[in-house]
């Protein structure tokens, strides 16, 4: 046991990484075998990361040098020279959701990829995604964090371009790539300028001798803006409606926690690497922006869309401006000891608390398409209908996650939208009011996804419809269970993984101690 | 107490709002029931509004809803549609302009 925890950091990469590259070899003893092998690999994966978070959550920051006789040993005399892996509070809750979400979409696929051929390569890419998130929110070093970055891009872009077979996907994964590999090259740009003037890529350690040069708050900008772009926020957003229209539906549910390992690594770098910066609060003004226009607009374009995966790609560009808000907001005042302890605290709480709750709804909802497409064959909502009939328990599961991303209670996504209205209403009232007014316009959307799929007559093209196989359903139950979960005992996830979290972002001394 | 979430202003506790609302929901069961029952089944009692209308066979579709709030904003649609040109060169441009936008507002932050 103390072994896993010990080497826990490396292992949760390394696990998913091998299982990756040993899935082509296991495809030949079957279909079946390969599946079980993904869901195994992924499963132990997340135990690997639930033994390194309550080891985290209990003792504190846990770090881990690559190559060391003693992994706790990250600066051989005295320089941080190695390739370090550092988990604290924040790191683990984003290992917590990206597995989990890796692991009960692999399960989904079980059925749902069952027609499709090149499974071989769904599941090593669908394991080398999730080994590349691990690593991106474990690493305590700038330029694997691009290397990271790198492995997540190329393998999300490859699952996006699944279906060949039409041109679409292969377009929007053809757009994907080259904005993925725009914003990869302005944060390796950005490593060169730190690396350039401090000869050291560790993230603590850079910020132990940050001096916010001119050139450093180049590479700020550079660094922000890239994540920015990965995570979707608007004005940076057209290539999510392609990608997440386009890829499988049970990599659409991927890439919502690959957009959300991007909004992990932006709150990072502004928090961890630039947080003393007399004028970081710019930033979080920032944020602020990015996070309301992505709110507005992306619900507006939402609200006018006919392809419902298209339509939920809108939301999940929405949902991400409310996570941008309430940590924005704790951001733009961190120099205000008042302002942080009495709002900008439960700002960053509710913004972090809202990432958990968007990859559950989101990810239900997603899966909720899925189900639909897997039964119908289309996407289209005037084409879709009575679906409620035959489909009773998906309708179950899409109410639930309906009810959750337009903030209706008692589900998860009113807990966290209602700490981000009252503390953000004590910044600014009518940012506020834009939350809620967007809160209005999510639920008038999905009533519209909801009248047009599941209401109305039985249609006689849908006569032979029938609920989904066991393995989604299983899949989309264990979501909708921990929405419910977490919007009855909201105080449980707070307390045991939202607070540590915004605490681990804003002692930016406990990141950087255990370093230098 | 269990549940028992602070917002910063306030607190929501998520177990009382069902208590609630299973209460709320007992005492409309208890008013439907005691309404009239009498209706004629098969005629415009058991159908649904559709402004005096005989609503379409196959359902309202999801192009006809919401009507109004795409006409009054019309003008912002068509812009945003102007916007998503679906190029990948403007997506970089859009790129290029935040960090153009980002760099200046940090640099004048600095200077303020």
């Amino acid at each position: 046991m103390s072994f896993i925890v010990e080497h826990g950091p490396a292992l949760a990469i390394a696990v998913p990484l091998m299982a990756a590259f040993a899935t082509p070899l296991i495809s030949r003893a079957g279909g079946r075998l390969r599946e079980l092998w993904a869901v195994l690999c992924l499963a132990a994966t997340l135990v690997i990361v639930v033994m390194l978070s309550m080891d985290v959550l209990s003792s504190g920051v846990r770090v881990y040098a690559l190559g060391a006789s003693i992994p706790s040993l990250t600066s051989p005399g005295g320089f941080p020279i190695r390739i370090v892996l550092e988990v604290d509070a924040m790191s683990a809750m984003m290992g917590l959701i990206s597995v989990s979400i890796a692991l009960l979409v692999c399960i989904y696929s079980t059925q749902y990829m069952k027609k499709y051929q090149g499974l071989d390569k769904f599941y090593a890419l669908l394991l080398m995604i999730t080994s590349a998130m691990l690593g991106l929110v474990f690493t305590g070093d700038l330029f694997n964090m691009f290397v990271f970055l790198e492995l997540l891009s190329v393998s999300s872009g490859a699952l996006v371009a699944f279906y060949m077979g039409r041109g679409e996907p292969a377009e929007a994964a053809f757009k994907y790539v080259i904005i993925s590999a725009t914003g990869a090259l302005m944060v390796l740009l950005a490593v060169c300028f730190l690396y350039g003037q401090y000869n050291l890529l560790s993230i603590g350690a850079l910020a132990g001798v940050m001096q916010f040069t001119f050139l450093d708050k180049i590479a700020l900008v550079l660094l922000v803006s890239a994540f920015a772009l990965k995570c979707g926020a608007v004005p940076l957003h057209m290539w999510v409606s392609d990608a997440y229209g386009e890829a499988p539906v049970p990599v659409t549910a991927v890439l919502v926690v690959v957009s959300q390992a991007s909004l992990y690594a932006l709150f990072r770098v502004s928090f961890t690497l630039y947080g003393a910066m007399a004028t970081i609060s710019v930033i979080g003004w920032a944020m602020i922006i990015l996070g309301i226009l992505s709110m507005f607009i992306g619900v507006t374009l939402a609200m006018m869309q006919r392809d419902i995966k298209r339509l939920m790609a809108y939301h999940a560009i929405s949902q991400t401006g409310y996570m941008l808000l309430g940590v924005g907001v704790g951001l733009a005042v961190i120099g205000d000891v008042g302002a942080l302890s009495s709002y900008g605290m439960t700002a960053i709480e509710g913004g972090l608390f809202h990432v958990i709750n968007h990859a559950m709804y989101k990810g239900l909802l997603f899966l909720t398409a899925g189900a639909i497409i897997y039964r119908t064959g289309t996407r289209d909502l005037n084409k879709l209908g009575g679906l409620a009939h035959a489909m009773p328990v998906t309708t179950c599961f899409f109410i639930i996650g309906m009810l959750s991303i337009a903030g209706l209670p008692p589900f998860n996504g009113f807990s966290s939208k209602i700490m981000i209205y009252e503390s953000v209403f004590m910044f600014s009232p009518v940012l506020s009011i834009i939350a809620i007014l967007v809160s209005i316009l999510t639920l008038a959307s999905f009533v519209k996804v909801f009248q047009s799929a599941f209401l109305g007559p039985k249609r006689r093209e849908y006569k032979d419809v029938k609920e989904v196989p066991v393995a989604m359903l299983i899949a989309m139950g264990i979501l909708a269970f921990f929405i419910i979960l977490f919007g009855l005992l909201p105080d449980l996830a707070v307390q045991w993984l939202i607070e540590p979290a915004a605490k681990a972002l804003l002692n930016q001394l406990n990141y950087v101690g255990v370093i230098v | 107490m269990i549940g028992l979430l602070k917002t910063g202003a306030g607190f929501w506790n998520p177990l009382v709002w069902v208590a609630a609302f299973f209460v709320t929901a007992l005492a409309v069961y208890i008013i439907r029931s005691r309404g009239v029952k009498k209706y004629r089944p098969g005629t415009g009692q058991t159908m649904p509004f559709f402004s005096g209308n005989r609503p379409p066979e196959d359902g309202i579709k999801s192009g006809n809803m919401y009507w109004g709030f795409f006409e009054a904003l019309k003008r912002y649609y068509k812009w945003m549609k102007r916007l998503h040109t679906g190029i990948v060169n403007d997506y970089v441009f859009m790129f290029v302009l935040v960090m153009v936008l980002l760099m200046a507002a940090v640099t004048l932050g600095g200077l303020l």
